[in-house]
């Protein structure tokens, strides 16, 4: 059985933001919940680079585990998905994920938190496909149509890679390949040496 | 004393309630979901996708 | 005769047997090792490739940037919001879930039971402690209004705080399976909700708690002698005691002092999560306020049973304020002699609900 994957290349990603536009713009996030986000390690530094993270869809969810209501379920092809009828937003998804992927809609004072909101690897959510309720609650449903990800499928530099694991990790492998398994064969370090 | 007795009896009982506790704390399985019907965790669903995404990813992600 | 030396024979054949077995082990360590040792030259072996790693990793800047990624080292991002994060990996997190979902939850679960049923063997076999007089149908007030006011107000708060909190935290395990998901989480909400309201009025109570009675729980010598004599539960005799004997105290100091000030304090972090707090942050507040309030609640399982069924007479002096003249002399002896030297007069009971009412002319209060 397919394991749906985000793998991004930090050799090729050009931290566009692309991803994170597409994101907001295909599912209609609300302000100040991000899906997805481009992280910068040594910002403006030699050898800096981006990643874009969002949820990483994992076999053994920490959010999952630590859910006070069950809502979270995996889709038989490995999509972490949850119910938001359920969630009672307490946070502690977000606690646990190590990839900061959880988010809230604060509706009121006393930073109360909303429903959790997290990528859906754009697979909807527990309510019928293609449905108004569907979209509002979780965004569009591009798997259930047969697309990836909007993030990946519209990647620039293809440095967002989505889909079945063995695929991914397919290509990404031919294109280390090609490229050489070292960093300074390609590169930064290769156009201006080791500054 | 009865009165005594039953209070133990109704301790141990509502004690013994316990053992219908779940020992695994970890329910989620790959598209087994006990909550609302999501027609696109199923097994069938993704197995109709599968070999569509797989395309789409070889035609997309890969560098033509 | 043949038997001893069959058995001599078979001593032989096992003690043979052993040491051939452990040649065979140290020869198949030894014989590869020692090949691998003369063909390097010795030591060798390991050093060059420790030098040929490092130089890899030193000519590697990725591999920097991945490990610092790993660490949870934080870089930077354009997004903005109250729950985006710069960091790419967060530890805390896997380190919070396995405390939460393992110990946490196993050992909470064992000392809460483990609680009611010490509670139920002292009460199965040391019973109530009765009054050793009977009653002298006087009493004596030992609660004003404004103290039980507030006593009532915390226990109710509490109880109220210990059930949403532990259906929070064993919802999953124990309510789920019985109530479904859809019934939970619509209980899970509400409780969410009301622990969160609930909980800043519990600890402006557990406050003033605190400062209406902390001039009556300083240590004394007295309440040494009140442990040595098991606190009148075990055993027969009868300890002295002010207006809080030494268990009382105990639970003043260790339940509502401290107990409260640290479940109060991680309470408020983790409900307003407006002062920078960090995930790791959380996650401590988390667990110390999940720590504390189950050793507080399992501690509260032995007042209230003192306190109700555990004690006769007990319970009236918090729900009406006065108590019986011969349960204060009991049980708190110091402190009945004190008022009686403030000239406090003990008065004649209301007379029980099958009695008449106002028998003999006294003074109704």
């Amino acid at each position: 059985m397919a394991r749906m994957k985000f793998l991004c290349d930090a050799e090729r990603c050009i931290e566009c933001q692309a991803c994170v536009t597409a994101c907001k713009s295909e599912h209609e996030v609300p302000w100040g919940v991000n899906r997805r986000r481009v992280i910068v390690m040594d910002d403006g530094l030699p050898g800096e680079k981006s990643v874009s993270v969002a949820c990483m869809h994992c076999s053994d969810a920490p959010c999952a585990a630590v859910c006070p209501v069950d809502c979270f379920y995996t889709t038989a092809d490995g999509i972490v998905l949850h119910d938001k009828d359920l969630c009672i937003g307490c946070g502690y998804c977000f606690y646990a994920c190590p990839f900061g992927a959880p988010q809230y809609p604060q509706q009121s004072a006393f930073g109360v938190r909303g429903k959790m909101d997290k990528c859906t690897f754009c697979a909807g959510g527990p309510e019928t496909a293609h449905s108004e309720a569907e979209y509002v609650k979780y965004g569009a449903n591009r798997i259930a149509e047969g697309k990836l990800p909007l993030c990946a499928e519209m990647c620039s530099t293809k440095a967002l890679l989505a889909g079945d694991g063995d695929v991914v990790s397919d290509i990404y492998r031919q294109r280390v390949m090609r490229r050489g398994g070292r960093p300074q064969t390609w590169g930064w370090q290769a156009a201006y040496g080791n500054a | 004393m009865p009165y005594k007795a039953m209070l133990v009896a109704l301790a141990v009982a509502s004690l013994s309630l316990l053992t219908a506790c779940e020992q695994e704390v970890v329910f989620h399985e790959p598209g087994v979901y006990k909550g609302k019907h999501d027609e696109t965790a199923t097994q069938e669903a993704a197995e109709r996708r599968q070999e569509q995404l797989r395309e789409r990813a070889m035609t997309g992600m890969t560098d033509r | 005769m043949s038997d001893s030396n069959v058995s001599k024979a078979r001593q032989r054949r096992r003690r043979s047997m052993l040491w051939s077995l452990a040649l065979i082990l140290v020869l198949s360590i030894a014989l590869p090792l020692g090949y691998a040792l003369a063909q390097s030259g010795g030591q060798g072996v390991q050093q060059q490739q420790q030098q040929r790693f490092g130089q890899d990793r030193a000519t590697n800047p990725r591999s920097d940037m991945w490990r610092e990624a790993r660490e949870g080292q934080g870089g930077f991002t354009t997004q903005t919001g109250p729950y985006v994060t710069n960091t790419m990996i967060s530890n805390v997190g896997e380190t919070w879930r396995q405390f939460r979902m393992g110990p946490l939850i196993t050992y909470g679960g064992y000392l809460l039971i483990g609680a009611l049923a010490l509670v139920a063997l002292v009460f199965t076999f040391v019973g109530r402690i009765k009054l050793a007089h009977g009653r002298a149908g006087m009493t004596i007030e030992r609660w004003k209004p404004f103290e039980r006011y507030l006593h009532w107000f915390t226990a109710t708060t509490f109880i109220v705080l210990a059930i949403t909190g532990l259906s929070l935290l064993f919802g999953r395990t124990v309510l789920i399976p019985v109530m479904g998901h859809q019934a939970f989480a619509a209980w899970a909400d509400i409780g969410k909700v009301v622990h969160n309201y609930v909980g800043p009025a519990f600890s402006v109570a557990v406050l003033l708690m605190i400062l209406m009675w902390v001039r009556h729980n300083m240590p004394k010598a007295v309440d040494l002698k009140w442990f040595a004599a098991g606190g009148g539960i075990f055993g027969k005799s009868h300890p002295s005691a002010g207006k809080f004997n030494g268990g009382e105290k105990v639970w003043f100091w260790v339940g509502i002092v401290v107990f409260g000030i640290m479940v109060s304090v991680s309470g408020f972090l983790l409900n307003f999560p407006l002062f920078g707090q960090t995930r790791a942050d959380m996650a401590l507040y988390q667990a110390i306020h999940a720590i504390t309030s189950l050793l507080w609640i399992a501690f509260f399982f032995g007042h209230a049973y003192i306190g109700t069924l555990g004690t006769e007479g007990a319970l009236e002096g918090m729900t009406t304020g006065r108590v019986d003249v011969n349960w204060a002399k009991q049980h708190h002896d110091l402190w009945y002699e004190d008022e009686i030297a403030k000239g406090v007069k003990p008065q004649q009971a209301e007379a029980p609900a099958t009695g008449s009412v106002g028998t003999v002319g006294q003074p109704s209060h």
